[in-house]
């Protein structure tokens, strides 16, 4: 089953065409590894700006699972609490694997 | 599209967000900057001109509300079009942003047709307002413009202290009769701009041309506690600048003109008169009646600048004045005392 919506992809290449949508995800996949290094910090206002980022980009590319459960970790670290974040942070990564390897397809 | 391009800021601290938006807006013909975070945006917005900012609101250091915190104190950024960029679940932030001034907010990820509707209405809107500011620069000076523009058109009026500024020029019937057209209108803008130079110069607003005549305020909207002696340096100034007009025109062989002040002081009604598309500085009330009479008593007196005993009573002694007895107003008991500027 796709992890994308396909219709967020589309209006991304709307915008400027196959080549930028190619430029947009390798920016994406680059920056990605070290926001999702920060998710791990016990700083909770770093954590939540990572998440914050990721979801927002997540949203850009269709990726609505990966996304909501950024917002889940963006919510709970705005909160100030991250008791418990680190098994969200694991459901995070290995969506994230999931999203990335159909980016790169 | 070209007519409607716009110099925009783009501020947001996701690089994807960045690439996405400069394109979506480089292709609708505008031309795009970027910065990172709000200081990096604070410091483009004073080094250079923009029409629009998109502003995220959670970044590092400085973030979208502190970016509006420090616009709305700056004259010079504080009417700069603002749009919030945000995702849909921050809608609590678009509030709080949108009464700090921001103007508009589009929600990430941005839908293009969204971006140009919402882009487009601003970058009108601005238009629409630097050019009401130049009609304002027009009628007053750039301070008393901005000090309008930040209060607000509001169309209600209010009593204030202030000093009401008459002036003419003598026998300028039979002046614009005997020079023509062409060399009448000169001359009237001529004479304009010299009087507005020295008005603005002091401070006061010209909120009324008529002919050759014309009525300037001091200490009111903007105001200041010495606008009694600000009128009457003007005043004196006005018919300094005169004088030295008149010696040019005499080595041009042109016509010569000498021209009237009339000063009064006191309480005045002012507030904006007309609509909200069209609106003038209006101020009405005995103290501008008395002024306009006081400038018509010049020629009686043969004197260029008369002021009332108001006037004279804020001066501190720093004017050399000569009496000139009393005037009677219609609709008054009490006569009031006439003083000359020297």
């Amino acid at each position: 089953m796709s992890e994308l919506d396909q219709r967020a992809l589309a209006a991304l290449r709307e915008i400027g065409g196959d080549d930028f949508v190619a430029d947009l995800v390798d920016t994406f996949l680059n920056e990605a590894p070290a926001l999702l290094q920060a998710l791990h910090g016990t700083d909770a206002a770093e954590v939540r700006r990572a998440a914050h980022t990721l979801k927002s980009n997540g949203a850009t590319f269709g990726a609505t699972g990966f996304s909501e459960l950024c917002r889940e970790l963006e919510l709970q670290a705005q909160a100030g609490d991250l008791t418990g974040a680190s098994a969200l942070v694991g459901r995070i990564e290995s969506e994230y694997a999931a999203v990335a390897a159909e980016l790169r397809r | 599209m070209s007519a409607a391009a716009g110099r925009i800021l783009v501020v947001d601290d996701n690089r994807v967000n960045r690439l996405l938006l400069g394109r979506g807006l480089e292709e609708q013909g505008h031309s795009v900057q970027f910065a990172e975070h709000g200081r990096e945006a604070l410091d483009l917005l004073r080094g250079s001109q923009f029409d629009l900012m998109l502003l995220d609101v959670l970044m590092p250091e400085v973030d979208g509300y502190q970016v509006l915190a420090e616009m709305k104190d700056d004259p010079h950024l504080r009417d700069l079009p603002v749009i919030m960029t945000t995702a849909l679940d921050e809608l609590d932030s678009v509030v709080k942003c949108i009464e700090m001034g921001a103007e508009d907010y589009l929600t990430k990820p941005i839908n293009p047709v969204l971006l140009r509707a919402r882009v487009q209405s601003s970058l009108e809107k601005k238009r629409l307002r630097d050019q009401q500011r130049e009609l304002i620069s027009k009628f007053a000076t750039r301070e008393v413009a901005e000090d309008l523009l930040t209060s607000g058109f509001s169309l209600g009026g209010k009593f204030v202290e202030a000093a009401a500024l008459f002036c003419d020029i003598r026998s300028f019937t039979a002046i614009a009769e005997a020079e023509g057209p062409a060399n009448t209108i000169e001359l009237l803008n001529d004479y304009y701009m010299l009087m507005m130079d020295a008005i603005g110069h002091e401070g006061g607003v010209v909120n009324q041309m008529v002919g050759d005549g014309l009525m300037a305020i001091f200490g009111a909207p903007s105001p200041t506690p010495d606008f009694r002696l600000r009128a009457v340096r003007a005043a004196r100034q006005m018919v300094e600048l005169v004088e030295l007009f008149d010696h040019e025109q005499a080595t041009l062989g042109k016509v010569q003109i000498t021209i009237g002040v009339g000063i009064a002081s006191g309480q005045v009604i002012a507030g904006y008169t007309g609509t909200q598309q069209r609106a003038t500085y209006t101020c009405v009330g005995d103290t501008v009646n008395l002024a306009a009479r006081l400038e018509a008593h010049t020629k009686v007196v043969r004197q260029p600048i008369l002021i009332d005993e108001n006037t004279r009573a804020g001066l501190n002694g720093e004017i050399r004045l000569e009496p000139q007895g009393e005037l009677l107003l219609k609709g008054k008991h009490q006569p009031v005392n006439v003083y000359s500027v020297t």
